[in-house]
């Protein structure tokens, strides 16, 4: 037989449990909450459906960028895709069309932006003037005080403290991008924007530029760098966006590569027309071609069963073998096959 | 605005362009004095001799010459599109809030640079005319700096002019050939303008004011107006085509 109290104490366990459940559930609410305000602010640049449109065409159609914090993003594409007009967007030296932009978590652009430095195609230096000058000319601006000392410290950064009293029309390709580089950094950025850096540049500036990168990250520097030189962003950038065209094709972390990375089925022929067909018609649509050569991407595809029905066309097959795709190969099939330059 | 227009003041004095449109000038004023003392030898101009002429009037007759205002306008071109032409805008742009105090500073900048032509023109025409001229007075000082600011007052809307023209052209060439079209057609085009429908529209040029103001014209005010109005929209047109173009 239940007693009053006993109810009582019913009632307030179960009331107390419901509370509980209650107060967890909020809990682990708002603990969502935080970790995508964190999953949020960590992306430095996010941007929504970005376009440029010149006259009837998209240079840039709709792109969906996520750069994390701290992060090298490797901006990939053919000439003409789109990477320059992208960064320019970011940079404010370019209106979009239509889309939205997020940096640093924030939309409020202008105050963002001063927390970029840029070096968008040809480094912007006054050729009559000296290395120093184009860069205190660069702190004047920005109202930086007893700017002698940063820029003592820019140009030993970037290698060229034994250049500062020379022209810049004097400096050769590598000390110009060097400098462009040390211009970036003037107002201390958290991101910097660097389209194609190492273009004309011969393998040892390269190199001391691809230095240059990693020491600016291990400061906490996020960077964007565009190029088509897929082999040196391979070697420094944790992730990639591919572009073509205008449009952002993918992006994807270095490791995620790797998986994505296919065995192909490399047959040679001699009539392609027709081996085209025959692939068709064996029911496979995972394949590439590249004159009378053919890679097959489909997993299940049996090489043998692929040369027997191609023999039996009557066609001859001079080579057939497995082949692991690279990075390269693969970027290039992201970025619409074999006619890349 | 302030940080922009110190930067471009350090150019400005680092840049081989000031020194030669000011060589230029000092040339262009000694020829004046010289071209003026042949003029006055033959009496060219009625009741003016050697004897009486001032460095006043020998002021007044030299800033007539629209070449003057010319060479200061081709040298603002050239300040201006530097920043385009060497890429370092892209420097600029990227960083400030708004991108409209970029001609902004431009033109006041080239109005400080225009001050100091027509400072160096007086000097270098004040000295020409002490060593031409002996005995010549200075005339009426007062009216001396009343001149050189009105004539400065009608430069700025003659540099306002060519900073649009830059902002919309970017390109140097572009500018100063547009410039000498200006300087060198603008009156052939409001005579005609003026022989067809009988309006006259000089005291409303950009170029006619600056060579043909005086101090007691009565069209003077209807002048300083139409400068004021120049001034204002051409800076306008200026900071619409920074902020629109793109870079």
């Amino acid at each position: 037989m239940t007693t009053d109290s006993d109810e009582i104490s019913g009632f307030s366990m179960f009331f107390k449990k419901a509370i509980d459940i209650k107060l967890r559930e909020l809990y682990y609410c708002i603990s969502n909450l935080i970790q995508l305000g964190e999953f949020m602010s960590d992306y430095i640049v996010r941007t929504k459906s970005l376009t440029k449109t010149y006259g009837r065409r998209n240079v840039v159609d709709h792109i969906n960028m996520h750069v994390k914090r701290g992060e090298i993003y490797g901006f990939i594409g053919r000439n003409g895709a789109g990477k320059t007009t992208t960064l320019k967007m970011i940079a404010n030296l370019v209106s979009p069309t239509s889309g939205e932009m997020e940096l640093f978590g924030s939309t409020d652009l202008k105050q963002a932006r001063k927390k970029i430095g840029v070096l968008i195609e040809n480094p912007g230096l006054y050729p009559a003037m000296n290395a120093y000058d184009n860069i205190k000319m660069k702190c004047l601006m920005l109202g930086i005080e007893n700017s002698d000392k940063k820029i003592k410290e820019l140009l030993e950064l970037v290698g060229l403290q034994n250049a500062a009293n020379k022209k810049a029309k004097n400096f050769s390709l590598g000390m110009k991008q060097r400098l462009g580089v040390a211009m970036t950094l003037v107002n201390d950025p958290e991101l910097i924007l660097l389209d194609e850096p190492i273009n004309g540049l011969d393998p040892q500036g390269i190199v001391e530029l691809r230095d240059l990168f990693l020491k600016l990250q291990q400061r906490g520097i996020t960077i964007i760098v565009s190029s088509h030189i897929l082999e040196e962003l391979s070697k420094i950038a944790n992730r990639f966006g591919v572009i073509a065209s205008g449009k952002l094709i993918r992006e994807v972390t270095t490791e995620e590569l790797h998986t994505l990375s296919h065995t192909a089925i490399v047959i040679e022929v001699d009539k392609e027309v027709e081996a085209k067909k025959v692939l068709m018609d064996f029911g496979i649509e995972d394949f590439r071609q590249d004159k009378q050569t053919f890679f097959v991407f489909d997993k299940d595809a049996n090489p043998g069963k692929i040369n027997t029905a191609l023999v039996q066309a009557g066609i001859e097959v001079s080579s057939i073998r497995t082949q692991d795709e690279d990075i390269e190969t693969m970027f290039i099939n992201m970025m619409g096959g074999a006619n890349y330059v | 605005m302030f940080k922009m227009i110190k930067m471009d003041l350090y150019r400005l004095f680092r840049q081989k362009s000031f020194y030669f449109v000011g060589l230029a000038i000092a040339f262009f004023a000694a020829m004046a004095v010289f071209s003026l003392s042949m003029a006055l030898e033959y009496g060219v101009y009625d009741g003016l001799t050697e004897s009486n002429i001032t460095i006043e009037k020998m002021f007044q007759l030299t800033r007539s010459d629209s070449s003057f205002a010319m060479i200061m306008a081709i040298g603002a071109i050239i300040f201006t599109n530097v920043d385009f032409s060497s890429g370092y805008i892209k420097n600029i742009a990227s960083n400030v809030t708004n991108k409209t105090i970029i001609p902004m500073s431009k033109f006041i900048v080239n109005v400080f640079a225009s001050f100091i032509y027509i400072v160096w023109m007086f000097v270098v025409l004040a000295v020409g005319s002490l060593i031409m001229f002996n005995g010549i007075s200075f005339g009426n000082v007062g009216n001396i700096v009343i001149e050189m600011l009105l004539y400065l007052y009608f430069v700025m809307n003659f540099i306002a002019l060519v900073i649009g023209l830059c902002m919309l052209l970017r390109s140097s060439a572009g500018s100063i050939t547009i410039l000498v079209c200006i300087v060198l057609f603008s009156g052939l085009v409001y005579a005609a303008i003026n022989y067809v429908v009988s309006i006259d529209l000089t005291p409303y040029s950009t170029i006619a004011n600056i060579s043909s103001f005086a101090l007691d014209a009565k069209e003077l005010p209807t002048m300083m107006l139409s400068a004021l109005v120049g001034i204002v929209g051409y800076n306008v047109v200026g900071a619409i085509a920074m902020q629109k173009k793109d870079i």
